[in-house]
């Protein structure tokens, strides 16, 4: 059986990795930076936030201490942390994106009208395409782990426009 | 498709990998824990201890439920209506020298039975008009009421005392006569 050439293109292309490594790195790193800065701006906002999901109402107040600082932590190292650690925060932002799906989904399941709370105050409610919008991101997440992992290949530096061409 | 089955197996195994699994709990509970102590540090910080997440939805209110400023010429029309409650919240020299005609002298300070029936009276009102030495004052007070969930509607005298004055509308002068002495206080919850 011979194999489809894109494929194997891309995989034994270093430029092609090393851009979709640099893409994910500064897309979902920068992403989880923002979000824990905004979180992080109105913290007694963010805990009503969390308290309207009524999953854990008690735990709210400490989730809403906690949770900007992490996301913080995790986007610094999938965006600018050495590539062992830029794997591990990328396998951390998956778990954390899976608990934030499981939140959200129970949300819409339950049919309780609130905000998401996911940028801060002012976020807008949360629907089904706040549920397809974080799976989008968990497959992102897992993408980074699995493109940043030991024994992948190294990173290719940013490609030249002779190794593009 | 073996070649993505193969990509996958091998995240599956870097995952059991210990130095990941301890590179990844350092971030999350070394975040958290920043998290905790900058919160700790912070005055804006979130009570852990005595967080109460809100009883009553605040976001989008109606218009009348927020506290609006109106003219003094609006305000006189409502003078004397059924319902509407005028407050001063002045200190006692100044309402002695001169307030609206049936207002209720807010900064009422001494022995429980004054706080107590002012806010029995605000809390019968259907509308309270607010008004001070200036709008800003007057504003204040109006929101620390509504705050502690006086069902009338609440509404500021623009301009404060001062307007009603110039557009010489109807007042009296003499001391609150349920007050005993001056005090800034703020009416006790419902």
């Amino acid at each position: 059986m011979s194999r489809k050439p894109g494929r194997e293109t891309f995989a034994r292309s270093p430029a092609l990795v090393g851009l979709l490594i640099l893409a994910l790195r500064l897309g979902l790193g920068g992403l989880f930076l923002v979000a824990g800065a905004l979180k992080l701006s109105d913290p007694s906002a963010f805990a009503v936030e969390i308290h309207n999901y009524q999953l854990l109402p008690e735990l709210a107040p400490v989730l809403a201490a906690a949770l900007p600082t992490v996301e913080l932590a995790l986007g610094a190292a999938m965006a600018i942390g050495p590539r062992r650690w830029a794997h591990a925060g990328a396998f951390a932002a998956t778990l954390v994106l899976l608990v934030f799906t499981v939140a959200v989904s129970s949300v819409v399941v339950r049919g309780i009208n609130i905000t998401c709370g996911c940028f801060g105050e002012g976020s807008g409610p949360v629907t089904a395409l706040t549920v397809l919008r974080d799976i989008a991101l968990i497959a992102a997440a897992l993408a980074l782990t699995w493109l940043t992992r030991p024994d992948a290949a190294p990173e290719a530096r940013l490609p030249t426009p002779a190794a593009l061409g | 498709m073996r070649y993505l089955g193969r990509a996958m197996l091998r995240s599956l195994a870097s995952l059991t990998d210990r130095k990941l699994l301890l590179r990844a709990s350092g971030l999350l509970l070394g975040g958290a824990l920043a998290g905790l102590a900058i919160n700790a540090a912070r005055p804006a910080g979130v009570s852990l201890a005595h967080f109460e997440a809100p009883s009553t939805c605040t976001a989008g209110l109606p218009h009348e439920d927020k506290v609006l400023e109106i003219s003094a010429h609006d305000a006189s029309a409502l003078c004397g209506s059924k319902g509407v409650l005028f407050a001063d919240t002045r200190p006692p020299d100044a309402f002695a020298e001169g307030h609206v005609a049936g207002a209720l002298h807010l900064p009422c300070h001494g022995a429980q039975g004054p706080e107590e029936g002012a806010f029995r009276k605000l809390a019968e009102a259907e509308t309270i008009l607010v008004y001070g030495a200036s709008s800003d004052e007057a504003r204040e007070v109006a929101e620390t009421l509504q705050r502690r969930g006086l069902p009338g509607k609440l509404r500021v005298l623009e301009g404060g005392f001062p307007a009603w004055e110039r557009e010489g509308l109807a007042c009296v002068s003499g001391p609150c006569q349920e007050c005993t002495y001056a005090s800034g206080k703020e009416p006790p919850r419902p």
